[in-house]
């Protein structure tokens, strides 16, 4: 028997599976898909793993992707430092400078702002902030609330850079550039970003090979139907096809939505928990196209934006905000042979409680007009063949993603922190006896990021 | 002129604007002996808090139009009740709907959950709790509007004292209260009011009051703050949340005037302000468009940071970090008023007659969509076709403001962006555009009304700027976003009413607490001001 039932093989979920089992726990991780790595198949961005992963797992790294964004007239630049702006390195510097201030609040667990909680981990929260010293703390405390739009036109000239920042700030987000607190979006991705990258395609092989030496037993196509609580605690999971699989502990990494309101049987859930975890925001707005890359067309590089200006990523929110089908070509995020052979397409504009549903109608107009936006910014790539379309709903359903939602809960200020997912469940522990959570609609989130799975493995191990 | 102040100087402290902090400051001083100047540019005292006949037989409360947080302390220590001013309580608060009867929520909770009721009868049942909660928060609150905004950094033993204070406040509250505050201060109105309510005809109305003179949508995130302020509101010491002045809004600031004046402080109308006179990094007086130089000791600006900063005082005359600071200091109007001359009474297409549904606010908010369908508009430069529209009728609370049978209607609009994308000084030839934009919206819900307008006033954010003082139109002398509020009004490190320039301090919205007619930036200034003996 195992000491340890992960639920779910995602990157977190195989993150706190190898750091557990390399802790001398026998560990077992059920996995639903075929295939493990959850969201590494669907995200792009590999900066933000955490250097402490990087270095228990032994994975390799290697420098960040050399983005670019390209506009609807073509025009491309590239996203490095010498991004060809004049306020560029200004605003990065100072970046540079409150980025150990928010790195500190991505510490392993997130402060109890409850009444009863000691005060000390609040207050060196507080600290760290502090340290800055008064012009960039007052500075940061501006910013933060504020919206991205108006910070990035504070510093940045060039539209089409500002919007290439945003994208990848607001992904998993409900908000435009023009939402309050979308700033504060930017400072956790800054403050989550490594200075080197992994490949988020060959990520899932890589932390598989690293279960599988530290002793994890890996189950693909094992869907987990419940958590068994046996006398007030754990005693196991049952799987879809009725099978019990014993265990003390269980730590569950499918999203804090779908333990509480799915895995649990309700009585078992305690007082609040429900109400709580129903509020919990997951909204998705990613949908994935797939190309076959045999046409012939020159694209402009591995990874790149399509974008124009930030408030074309405004009209794009907006259609998500009235739920319905892109009434502009919508921004884009483009990896050619991230994963495999193909040109993936990210459109982080389709919301996934469309008006009228994801029928097959709505997912034709989806990818004609994301391949309207994609030939504006490279000609001919509208003749690239489409193999494959994933809709948020498409990945609620094949990756068990509520709302098809990859972060397990919208990145907003009311869910960070303290209270991701809510007051009581965001340092890894429940109220029921080896029931654990640790995956990114946990404390502190992120995208690719292993940090909740890694941080709920160190929490468990501390007992 | 008689004899000099305590300072040696013909004043000690000379006010720019009469608007209603600009009094209370002005009265607090004189009423400790202060020699006092107040100076007002406009013909009459109130600025935003003003009430005027522009149509003969009708008094319009031209700006703000009703009164929600004037501080029971002002009312008090300034005598305000002695001095005219008479508050009655609005009865109802009414969101028509152009297909049915709408929605009616009343001073008593039982009669309007049997309203939410027909709604959603869950709603109607979460309704009180929710209440009793976020009334709960708004005693928590109430402390920080009530004092100089707490400073973050100071390491001064009074200053660490206020903050431990609030923190131990805020850990009274409990964890589930400690929760909700969290998601009041970031959420969005909609997202926040649909953890509760699952009715969108009761969110839509209850979201309203966080965009009200904002540049955001009811989604956008840190709308759901002002909530708390529908339960902060005091009239007469009892939280019934909005109320009516009779006699307009202009009858509070002239409360507050009479109150000044009897301690002595001196009011000069037309009599603008050119400049803020500094020399050596000090002021000593304000120079008037008429040419006159007026001395005195101190000069409390009651106006908007900006007019204050760029116009009066003048870059040269502040450090290039605070001019940059001023110049990110978010003021985008939003809003407009259209006051209204009815030749008679109106219905409301289905609930007829003026009877106590219509002695409160109306909002023109039919759903959550409507709403962010009108900021959308807003958002890429132009006014809300379909406007959100709160309106009042104060010749049903207060007979005098009309003609016996004819009526007053008091319409605050929004959306109507200050930087339309013909910009701004364009709005003059879009103002009547505007005008109809709100009369078609009210005539969905109000068919007979077009027949019945004698007289329609328009103003446009263009004119709140040109008329009143207001930079870009905003109603709060600076947006109320979490980035501006506290410590950080309206510049990080200069929230406690004093400025770069030696003895100029503010006093007007864009200080702490902010906008609204509370007084509170008046009064609280004042305070700090005599407490450093700094007049």
């Amino acid at each position: 028997m195992a000491d340890v039932i992960v639920v779910g093989g995602g990157h977190n979920g195989l993150v706190a599976a190898a750091t557990l089992a390399k802790a001398g726990r026998r560990v077992q991780v059920l996995e639903a898909r075929e295939d493990v790595g959850g969201i590494c198949h669907l995200l792009m961005d590999g900066s933000t793993l955490s250097p402490e992963v990087v270095k228990s797992l032994g994975l390799s790294t290697s420098a960040e992707l050399a983005s670019k964004a390209v506009n609807h007239e073509g025009r491309a630049i590239n996203l490095d430092a010498s991004a060809g702006d004049a306020g560029y390195t200004g605003w990065r510097s100072w970046v540079d400078t409150v980025r150990p201030a928010l790195a500190a609040q991505l510490d392993a667990a997130a402060p109890d702002i409850g009444s009863t909680a000691p005060i000390w981990p609040l207050a060196k929260a507080g600290m760290a902030v502090r340290k800055l010293g008064k012009r960039d703390m007052m500075e940061l405390l501006r910013v933060a609330p504020s919206c991205i739009d108006d910070w990035l036109s504070e510093h940045l000239t060039d539209p089409l850079l500002r919007a290439a920042l945003m994208m990848p700030a607001l992904q998993g987000t409900w908000m435009g550039p023009r939402s309050p607190t979308s700033a504060a979006a930017l400072l956790l991705r800054e403050a989550c970003r490594a200075g080197t990258s992994v490949s988020t395609g060959s990520l899932p092989e890589a932390l598989l090979a690293a279960c599988k030496a530290a002793g994890v037993e890996v189950t693909t196509g094992a869907t987990v139907k419940r958590i068994r609580i046996e006398g007030g605690k754990v005693a196991g999971v049952e799987l879809a096809d009725g099978t019990p699989v014993d265990a003390p502990t269980v730590l569950s990494t499918v999203g804090p939505k779908a333990t509480f309101l799915r895995l649990l049987h309700p009585r078992h859930v305690p007082g609040k928990t429900a109400h709580q975890m129903e509020v919990v925001r997951v909204r998705g707005t990613l949908a994935r196209i797939e190309l076959d890359a045999a046409t012939e067309v020159s694209w402009p590089g591995q990874h790149f934006f399509v974008a124009n200006e930030p408030m074309h990523l405004e009209r794009a929110f907006d259609d998500v905000k009235h739920r319905r089908l892109p009434t502009v070509p919508p921004p884009l995020e483009v990896g050619v042979g991230l994963f495999g052979e193909h040109v993936s397409v990210n459109c982080w504009s389709a919301p996934y409680e469309l008006k009228g549903g994801w029928t097959d109608e709505a997912k034709d107009a989806l990818v004609a007009s994301v391949l309207e936006s994609l030939e504006k910014a490279v000609p001919g790539a509208k003749d690239a063949k489409v193999v494959g379309v994933k809709t948020p709903a498409d990945l609620e359903t094949e990756f068990g993603l509520d709302g098809g939602h990859p972060n397990h809960g919208e990145i907003a200020l009311d869910q960070l922190g303290p209270m991701r997912p809510s007051m009581k469940l965001s340092r890894y522990g429940t109220a029921i006896p080896g029931l654990w959570l640790g995956c990114a609609g946990i404390h502190p989130g992120g995208g690719i990021s292993g940090r909740p799975g890694l941080f709920a493995a160190q929490a468990m191990l501390r007992g | 002129m008689s004899a000099l102040g305590t300072s040696g100087n013909p004043y000690d402290a000379i006010v720019v604007g009469a608007g209603h902090n600009g009094l209370a400051c002005a009265a607090y001083l004189a009423k400790e002996g202060r020699k006092v100047l107040v100076l007002e540019r406009r013909h009459l005292v109130g600025g935003a808090a003003v009430s005027e006949s522009l149509y003969p037989g009708f008094t319009y409360s031209v700006c703000s139009y009703v009164v929600s947080l004037l501080r029971p302390w002002i009312i008090r220590d300034l005598e305000l009740v002695k001095h005219g001013l008479k508050i009655v309580p609005l009865e109802c608060s009414y969101t028509p709907q152009p297909d049915d009867a709408g929605l009616c929520r009343w001073p008593d909770p039982d009669k309007t959950r049997e309203e939410i009721r027909r709604l959603s009868p869950r709603d109607a049942d979460t309704y009180p709790e929710f209440g009793r909660a976020v009334s709960r928060l708004s005693r928590f609150v109430k402390p920080f509007i009530d004092s100089p905004a707490p400073d973050p950094l100071s390491l001064k033993p009074k200053d660490l004292w206020q903050l431990m204070g609030m923190g131990r406040a805020f850990r009274e509250l409990g964890d589930d209260l400690t929760a909700l505050q969290f998601k009041l201060t970031t959420m969005g109105g909609v997202d926040f009011l649909r953890e509760w309510f699952e009715s969108d005809q009761l969110i839509a109305p209850m979201s309203c009051s966080g965009i009200i003179g904002t540049f955001l949508g009811v989604n956008s995130p840190g709308t759901a703050y002002v909530l708390l302020h529908h339960y902060m509101g005091e009239i007469d010491g009892s939280s019934r949340a909005w109320g009516f002045p009779v006699g307009g809004t202009g009858a509070i600031s002239e409360a507050i005037a009479s109150s000044a004046r009897s301690h002595g402080a001196e009011i000069r109308c037309n009599a603008a302000v050119e400049k803020i006179l500094v020399k050596g990094g000090k002021t000593y007086g304000v120079a008037l468009q008429s040419g006159d130089e007026l001395h005195s000791k101190t000069v409390i600006s009651g106006c908007e940071p900006r007019l204050t900063f760029n116009t009066f005082v003048g870059a040269e005359h502040l450090p290039d970090e605070f001019v940059t600071q001023v110049s990110r200091y978010k003021a985008r109007g939003s809003s407009g008023k259209v006051n209204i001359a009815l030749d008679r009474w109106v219905d409301f297409k289905h609930r007829p007659g003026d009877g106590m549904h219509v002695r409160g606010d109306i909002a023109i908010a039919p759903s959550t969509d409507y709403l962010e369908r009108a900021y959308d508009d807003a958002k890429y430069g132009d006014f809300s076709k379909k406007p959100y529209i709160n309106l009042v009728f104060p010749s049903l609370l207060d007979r005098n403001m009309a003609p016996p049978g004819k009526h007053v209607m008091s319409c605050f609009v929004q959306y109507a962006p200050y930087d339309i994308k013909e910009g701004p000084s364009h709005w003059p030839e879009k103002r009547e555009a505007f005008g109809d934009a709100v009369v078609d919206t009210l005539a969905d819900y109000m068919p007979g009304l077009k027949d019945a307008i004698l007289h329609r006033q328009v103003l446009t954010p263009w004119d709140l700027e040109q008329d009143f003082g207001l930079t870009e139109g905003n109603i709060f002398h600076g947006e109320l976003g979490l980035e501006q509020l506290l410590f950080q009004r309206p510049v990080a490190g200069w929230a406690r009413y004093k400025t770069p320039v030696k003895n100029l301090w503010l006093c007007g919205s864009g200080a702490h607490p902010g906008g609204g007619v509370m007084g509170a930036p008046g009064g609280l200034a004042a305070k700090e001001m005599l407490k450093q003996r700094a007049v």
